[in-house]
């Protein structure tokens, strides 16, 4: 038996179908904050592993770089006073001060390093065991071993400057072209005595690093060169970018959900309001009143917590493996953020009190005298305030909307903060709209000259605030979803496009063995005669050119008119005038851009570039087809000498329009079966693959998406639900005076629908809003997807007449009478 | 008898300028302890607002309301007036008013819970409760599992466990049917030997009337009459002469909702 008042609440709580969509609303939403958080922090050190695997520990390098050639070494050094400054630099976390003779690395392509012995920070940066490097002994990389190696066993290395020496090899390691020497034993041998010419810096985790490299420069030599590894921030600042969205992603999740939890438990105390109020009339305080609903909150809170946060950990264990196509590489653990999950839940459980409490306190300041008298369910009237708190939102974020429009390029944060202004003015005056739009959808369906029709418009019209209290949640969930949805269409667009630019749908005939084998010049026309090939566009044998700055390239010649003519090339290139084309990679390793000149000098055996010819950049490539080389480069062949020989070429680029290569892949094949060195590639492959990375890399988020649906979903049925029932007695006094049960079946069913018709107006009209204010804010092109859009009003119909059948039926068998018993 | 109840010259207002009512006029009665009170007029005649001003729901606009000794306009404000009302006050509405998620004995077993009552207390008490109502049979069942008669019997049990100065009821046969009708009040007349409870009920229906020891009739917010009920005459002949009582009062319409 009851015997107290805990007992009550649990009780009380057991047998509500309601509590059941809280928890699972609160679940959801934490789970996919949970898994999204997990998920982040192990792409975040997975990533932070990769920049170590690639860069090493170091955040900054100081040295003096420039300072070309041997002899130049004993005059350039670190004083003890600038390492010691260094050292005590509070950004600084660990240092190594090393002696780096030969720094121009490029000279012979050997580098020499001398690390102190006991220096944890070098080694792990070189990547060698961690004992000491004792004098007299080196660790050299495999390539080097048989070029030094002497017949005793041990090694002998003369440096450019003519110093020699015996040294014993106490390490292999993998890497090329290094030795790395006890550093005292290295300034020995070459008579710089105390030398250190470079220094290797960790910083700590928040330090400023623009501050620091300002400082060393400002403190020490100006002819000291820091290098800040700008690769190493590079590469974080790529996660950088998914973090905004996720941010996003996460405030919109928290807040549906928040919103998503109140509005449950608004409904579920309408319907509770009457049970609140014979609590009351038994003697119930307010205090215990309060206390029954923070309790129900925390319960259901923690209930959904716990369950939300395993299924959070769940999925990140199983969606690692989506994110891995992201990164091209395995997450190898995806550690659980504790901290993270434990605020999530605070603030979970806060949101749920916060959204519990206003009806509590509601219930909790009923007049007695209305807990008995039948007045309870009356129509609430909006006060005046909430009508223009709505107009406030309205005007600021019209405002700031217009604003941001005519300024677009140097305010478009205000275009985001805009719309959002304007998605909480319409949220809090939804009502405001139901007259105008219901009148205009009365005027569209004039024709219809159906009682229900105009009933059920009439009736949605005079309670106006139960109208928008069952549209908020499609209104909001259907402005969100769709606006990321549209938003990640947009990106994903944007990213094929650029793929499709660089790579159009065409087949490769390439020499197998690029760098070494050559296809005969008349290839190109038998290619040409294949039908439905529309373009053939050699591509020349490697050669590798000299910058004028002695950067070494390799330079693939092709036909840029051809080229261009396939598609190929993703920018229009003046071919009038000498163009080069570098890769993403060679651009950034020389720090190239667009529009810079470059002039060439090399040969090989078949070609060689005309004197003193300067080509501009006109483009990077971001992509390299795996098949050549990331180091490559492409020149108009126009520009280079040729020596005759007419088999030079190392592939042909064939486009077609066709969208099923299969046959012409047939027909190439028969061509090409003669030449023992083509083969073919079919750049489809390369393009569905990548298209495939992105789309794993934005799965996640259509995973959110869906979920935003799955519990705007779940809200509509509430709210609706509770629409329908809250107004039984309204419809009983249809059906005592007017209707058949069939007229009030189809009444209520016409009303949803117009309820779905109402949210999808003003939700499409707001999610587009969001879009574009998005879009402006996060520099994407602004794409409707009307697919889309169409597709979910035509769902959001579909399941609003789908969430009323219940209900509808269930009034539908009510004898007049019962509608007016409670 | 010693007067459980004394009402001195109440009035209640509601509206103002040309829009006021006047609901309640100069009423003055007093109850004895032990008293069942029939309260019957027409509609719009006063009487659930008198039972409200008792039950301390409203307050009035003039006049004392004394219970037991203690005047009611000195207890007018929360939560005074809620505690005075938990411990003293019981009611019975036409709508039996339960908490579905609970069961029969939990429902009745609620006002002593949300009071902090003992355990033991709670099972003996809701245990005599359930033989007084006749329940004995349906302690485990839920509202929805009862009928209607067996539903008010509960909410009657709930009304008296926590043993009120007085039961106020507000048409409690109002929903039941005659036969059903009947066994309330019999139960309600079992209540009122049993624990010499205070019974003043509202209503329309002169059969439930003859079951009171006293008729008080209003109209107007005035009280037109009030009459002890003979003991020595049947049920019927009694409710035959309040129905023709309410005839004359409200000039034909007896039955006027």
């Amino acid at each position: 038996m009851l015997t107290n008042f805990i007992q009550y609440v649990i009780k009380q709580m057991n047998r509500n179908i309601r509590n059941l969509y809280i928890i699972l609303g609160i679940a959801i939403s934490i789970s996919l904050l949970v898994s999204t958080s997990i998920l982040y922090v192990g792409m975040k050190a997975e990533v932070e592993n990769q920049v170590r695997e690639n860069y090493g520990e170091k955040d900054v390098m100081i040295g003096y770089k420039n300072l070309v050639g041997y002899n130049d070494v004993v005059e350039a050094k670190l004083s003890e006073d600038d390492i010691e400054y260094i050292k005590n630099h509070p950004y600084v976390k660990q240092l190594s001060t090393v002696f780096f003779p030969l720094f121009n690395e490029s000279r012979n392509g050997i580098l020499f390093i001398g690390i102190a012995p006991n220096d944890s920070f070098a080694k792990t940066e070189f990547k060698i065991p961690q004992y000491d490097i004792n004098e007299n002994e080196v660790i050299l990389s495999k390539d080097l071993l048989d070029r030094f190696k002497e017949n005793n066993g041990k090694i002998k290395i003369t440096f450019p400057s003519g110093e020699e020496g015996v040294w014993t090899v106490k390490e292999v390691l993998e890497g090329k072209s290094t030795v790395l020497f006890n550093i005292k034993d290295l300034q020995k041998t070459l008579k710089a005595p105390n030398k250190v010419n470079l220094m290797l810096i960790d910083l700590k985790e928040n330090a400023d690093k623009q501050q620091f490299i300002k400082d060393i420069k400002s403190n020490i030599d100006p002819r000291l060169i820091i290098d800040p590894i700008k690769e190493k921030d590079k590469f974080r600042s790529n996660l950088g970018g998914l973090r905004n969205i996720g941010i996003v992603f996460g405030v919109f999740i928290l807040l549906i959900s928040t919103y998503f939890v109140q509005s449950i438990l608004q409904m579920s105390f309408k319907e509770k309001i009457q049970q609140m109020a014979i609590l009351r009339s038994i003697g119930t305080s307010k205090k215990q009143l309060v206390f029954l609903v923070i309790t129900e909150a925390l319960i259901l809170s923690l209930i959904g917590s716990v369950m939300g946060s395993g299924l959070g950990i769940l999925i990140a264990k199983f969606g690692k493996n989506i994110v891995v196509g992201q990164l091209q590489t395995t997450i190898l653990e995806t550690p659980i953020p504790w901290n993270i999950i434990t605020l999530i839940i605070i603030i979970s459980i806060l949101s749920v009190l916060v959204a519990g409490l206003v009806p509590a306190f509601k219930v909790a300041n009923i007049p007695p005298i209305q807990v008995f008298s039948n007045t309870l369910n009356q129509e609430y009237t909006p006060k005046r305030r909430r009508t223009y708190t709505s107009l406030f939102f309205l005007t600021i974020g019209i405002l700031l909307t217009t604003i941001s429009i005519i300024f677009s390029e140097k305010l478009s944060g205000l275009s985001f903060i805009g719309s959002l202004i304007l998605l909480l003015g319409v949220i809090v005056g939804l009502y405001l709209f139901v007259k105008p739009i219901l009148i205009g959808v009365k005027y569209i369906l004039g024709s219809i000259n159906r009682i229900e029709v105009k009933l059920a418009i009439n009736n949605l019209i005079s309670q106006k605030v139960h109208t928008a209290n069952a549209a908020i949640v499609i209104v909001l969930g259907l402005a969100i979803g769709f606006s990321l949805q549209n938003l990640l269409g947009a990106i994903e667009k944007g990213e094929y496009n650029r793929i499709e630019n660089q790579f159009g749908t065409r087949l490769m005939v390439q020499a197998y063995a690029p760098m070494m084998s050559t296809l005969p010049l008349s290839l190109s026309s038998e290619l040409k005669a294949i039908p439905g090939v529309n373009h053939v566009s050699a591509l020349g044998k490697i050669i590798s050119v000299k910058t004028d700055k002695n950067e070494e390239l390799l330079v693939s010649p092709a036909d840029f008119q051809s080229l261009m003519n396939m598609g190929l090339l993703s920018k229009h290139v003046n071919t009038s005038k000498p163009a080069i084309i570098l890769s993403k990679e060679m651009a950034t390793k020389f720090n190239y851009k667009i529009g810079e000149v470059i002039k060439l000098t090399g040969r090989s055996d078949q070609v060689e570039i005309k004197e003193n010819t300067s080509f501009i950049i006109t483009d990077i490539m971001d992509f390299v087809p795996s098949t050549l080389h990331s180091k490559l480069a492409i020149i108009d062949w126009k520009y280079l000498k040729l020596k005759g020989d007419s088999t030079y070429p190392r592939g042909f680029f064939i486009a077609t329009t066709e969208k099923n290569t299969s046959e012409i892949e047939q027909l190439v094949y028969r061509v090409i079966s003669k030449y023992p060195e083509a083969e073919l590639l079919n750049q489809e492959i390369v393009i569905k693959d990548i298209k495939n990375q992105i789309l794993r890399m934005y799965s996640i988020f259509y995973t959110a998406i869906l979920s935003i649906f799955v519990v705007g979903f779940l809200g509509m049925y509430n709210s609706i639900h509770s629409n329908i029932i809250s107004r039984k007695r309204e419809y009983g006094i249809l059906r005592a005076t007017i209707s058949t049960p069939t007229n009030l079946l189809n009444i209520i069913i016409i009303e949803s629908l117009l309820i779905g018709l109402f949210s999808t107006i003003i939700g499409g009209v707001l999610g587009l809003t969001l879009t574009k204010g998005l879009s402006t804010f996060l520099d994407i092109d602004f794409i409707i997807n009307w697919n889309v859009l169409i597709t979910t009003i035509v769902i959001i119909l579909i399941a609003s007449i789908g969430v009323s059948l219940i209900p509808a039926f269930k009034l539908k068998r009510l004898k007049v009478v019962d509608f007016f018993n409670r | 008898m010693d007067n459980l109840l004394e009402v001195k010259n109440l009035n209640k207002e509601y509206g103002r300028g040309t829009s006021k009512v006047k609901a309640l006029q100069d009423i003055s009665l007093t109850v004895p302890k032990g008293q069942f009170v029939s309260i019957m007029g027409p509609s719009g005649s006063g009487k659930t607002t008198f039972l409200q001003l008792v039950g301390g729901l409203d307050s009035p606009s003039s006049g004392e309301i004394i219970f037991n000794g203690v005047n009611l306009q000195y207890l007018n404000k929360e939560p005074e007036i809620s505690v005075f009302r938990r411990k003293h006050i019981g009611f019975v509405f036409q709508f039996f008013n339960l908490i579905p998620s609970l069961t029969a004995q939990d429902n009745i077993a609620l006002p002593l819970v949300i009071e902090g009552t003992s355990k033991t207390y709670i099972n003996e008490r809701v245990k005599f409760m359930l033989e007084i109502v006749g329940l004995k049979n349906q302690v485990l069942k839920y509202p929805h599992q009862m009928s209607g008669g067996q539903q008010q019997r509960v909410a009657i049990a709930r009304a008296l466990v926590r043993k009120p100065f007085i039961l106020l009821a507000d048409e409690p046969t109002g929903n039941l049917d005659t036969k059903t009708t009947l066994e309330i009040m019999e139960l309600l007349k079992t209540t009122q030997k049993e624990l010499e409870q205070t019974i003043i009920l509202v209503t329309h229906n002169p059969i439930v009337s003859s079951y009171a020891d006293r008729v008080i009739y209003f109209k107007d917010g005035r009280i037109i009459e009030d009459e002890l009920l003979s003991n020595n005459k049947s049920k019927r002949e009694i409710s035959v002469e309040i129905s023709e009582k309410l005839t004359d009062i409200s000039g034909g319409t007896v039955y006027a909702n």
